[in-house]
């Protein structure tokens, strides 16, 4: 029994040593996925706290095809869009069209960023391109999983995304 | 130029890759705070199985003293006995408990014959998808049957109706689980059949639509199974009423067959106060009295809003690019008279969603 399905195993029964273990293990690579998905630090741990909650009530779904990461993964970031659907009053953001009328320009070199700068970037994106970007750049899903988890179309996604890296390029322009 | 795959993508994909942050150390005390317990059945016994091995302990210390002092040799191993716990409920695992040597929580080892059921379960654990609120109101749409006669028998709703697909559940928001549960104890309580045979009742079934949640000014339409006479509340008589309430209300609805049965449902249409939405008056007075002169909509956390007016001719009368946009009702500097124009106006939500609403708006003299 490796240590994974071990951690795993005990989750499944709720020791709550395990439990702790579980969160020690994840909590930080789990809290970096949220932070990007929220302007807000203190938002993000709300995602992480209500995500591992889930990741506990539901451990006996998890039957071991896969990766126990990306499945917790998988349940963070829904966590992170349902909560998104909740706080959305406190949304109020940026005007769209400032992005539209440049030439796409994606060809460059990135290399001299820091995480922590771009991390900043994304979270300033308003909320509809940080999702999609977030979704299809980072955790890989496809513009079809996007638009059926947002509830918008194929081509709402695309075009989100397209402003995103549009708003993104600007900024790191800017930051030059 | 392709945009599919990109460098800036790629650069901010690697960047994330193995992007860690330390949460607050308070963190887990709040979760822990939750007292977790997976879904499952077999949850964590620590406490109560080392009560029941420290029992265990007692009896068969007093039982071998018992043997022995009776005078017949008899063998229990006092460090470690086992002792195999039965459990008469149907899918519980069997449960063997151990003493530990040591004065630390006693373990539990169970074989659990689910999970073994578990694992060529076709359900997919990794598909999981945030799920409509619409489509699961739809599977609890509560049916209901009545027979020809006076007797009313309303019969029970399989669980299959009202059952949620467990693991679609933990994304449902509350207020559905909540629903959900209301559902099942009306259900409990309706259930009284007062004849075990089913054969002779003509059932009148009538699928009722969900009840709604809407965005403040936005339409919901309310619906239920065609090929009936229907009388709602708000005078509506067809099989769908549209209705743009303002604030949380009831809406009922009578329906009933060429046989003179009636069925009656309540319908609840909700206003989702977070969300964003675009108010566009129908009518104006531009006559300088300060009282409605400008034509103007009004919205609320929306990112941006563009709308066009036009008169009965197709010509554009005014444009808007921003919300706090107004129109005096002139065109070309000559003050329109009384009459009706007709708006398009396209908005982006704080989610950066794109919503269109047109609609009619008219000059007052």
């Amino acid at each position: 029994m490796t240590s994974e399905d071990k951690l795993v195993s005990e989750c499944r029964r709720g020791n709550p040593r395990y439990q702790k273990m579980l969160f020690e293990q994840y909590a930080p690579k789990m809290l970096g996925v949220c932070s990007r998905y929220f302007h807000d630090y203190a938002e993000a741990q709300d995602a992480l706290q209500e995500g591992f909650v889930k990741v506990f009530t539901n451990i006996d779904k998890f039957r071991g095809e896969g990766s126990f990461e990306g499945w917790i993964r998988r349940i963070v970031v829904n966590t992170a869009l349902n909560l998104h659907r909740k706080n959305l009053k406190h949304y109020y953001h940026v005007d769209i069209d400032e992005t539209q009328e440049r030439i796409e320009d994606f060809q460059q070199s990135y290399d001299h960023l820091q995480v922590k700068d771009m991390l900043k970037m994304i979270q300033s994106l308003p909320p509809g391109y940080r999702l999609v970007f977030n979704l299809y750049e980072i955790d890989g899903y496809s513009h079809k999983e996007i638009s059926e988890k947002l509830n918008v179309s194929l081509s709402t996604s695309k075009s989100q995304l397209r402003k995103a890296r549009l708003k993104l390029q600007d900024m790191i322009n800017n930051q030059n | 130029m392709k945009t599919s795959k990109n460098d800036i993508g790629r650069a901010f994909n690697k960047a994330f890759d193995d992007f860690t942050v330390e949460p607050n150390a308070d963190l887990w005390a709040k979760i822990e705070k939750e007292n977790i317990v997976p879904n499952n059945e077999t949850a964590y016994v620590s406490g109560a199985s080392f009560a029941v091995s420290m029992a265990v302990i007692v009896a068969i210390t007093a039982i071998a003293f018992f043997v022995i002092s009776s005078g017949y040799e008899y063998f229990v191993d006092k460090a470690n006995p086992i002792v195999i716990i039965d459990e008469p409920a149907r899918d519980l695992p069997t449960q063997i408990v151990k003493q530990q040597n040591d004065n630390t929580a006693g373990i539990v080892e169970y074989v659990d014959p689910v999970q073994k059921e578990n694992i060529t379960n076709k359900e997919v654990v990794d598909n999981i998808t945030p799920i409509v609120i619409e489509s699961v109101e739809k599977q609890n749409a509560p049916i209901i049957n009545m027979t020809p006669k006076e007797d009313i028998i309303i019969l029970p709703v399989k669980s299959n109706d009202i059952e949620i697909v467990d693991l679609e559940e933990e994304f449902i928001e509350p207020e559905v689980k909540l629903a959900k549960k209301i559902i099942h104890k009306e259900i409990e309580q309706i259930i009284e059949p007062k004849s075990e045979d089913k054969s002779n009742i003509d059932s009148f079934n009538v699928a009722f639509g969900n009840n709604k949640l809407i965005c403040f000014g936005e339409d919901a339409i309310l619906e239920v199974e065609e090929g009936y006479i229907y009388r709602w509340s708000n005078g509506g008589i067809g099989n769908k009423v549209k209705v743009t309430p303002t604030e949380n209300s009831n809406y009922y609805v009578t329906v009933s067959n060429e046989k003179g049965q009636e069925l009656m449902h309540t319908y609840t249409v909700e206003i989702d106060r977070t969300c964003s939405a675009l108010f566009i008056p129908s009518a104006f007075t531009p006559n300088g009295d300060g009282h409605n002169d400008f034509f103007k909509a009004e919205g609320e956390g929306l990112t941006s809003m563009r709308m066009l007016v036009y008169d009965k001719n197709g010509n554009k009368v005014f444009e808007a690019n921003n919300i706090d946009d107004t129109w005096d009702g002139s065109y070309k500097g000559q003050q329109q008279g009384a009459g009706m124009f007709f708006y398009v106006a396209e908005y982006v939500d704080a989610m950066g969603y794109s919503h269109v609403k047109k609609g009619q708006v008219t000059i007052i003299k």
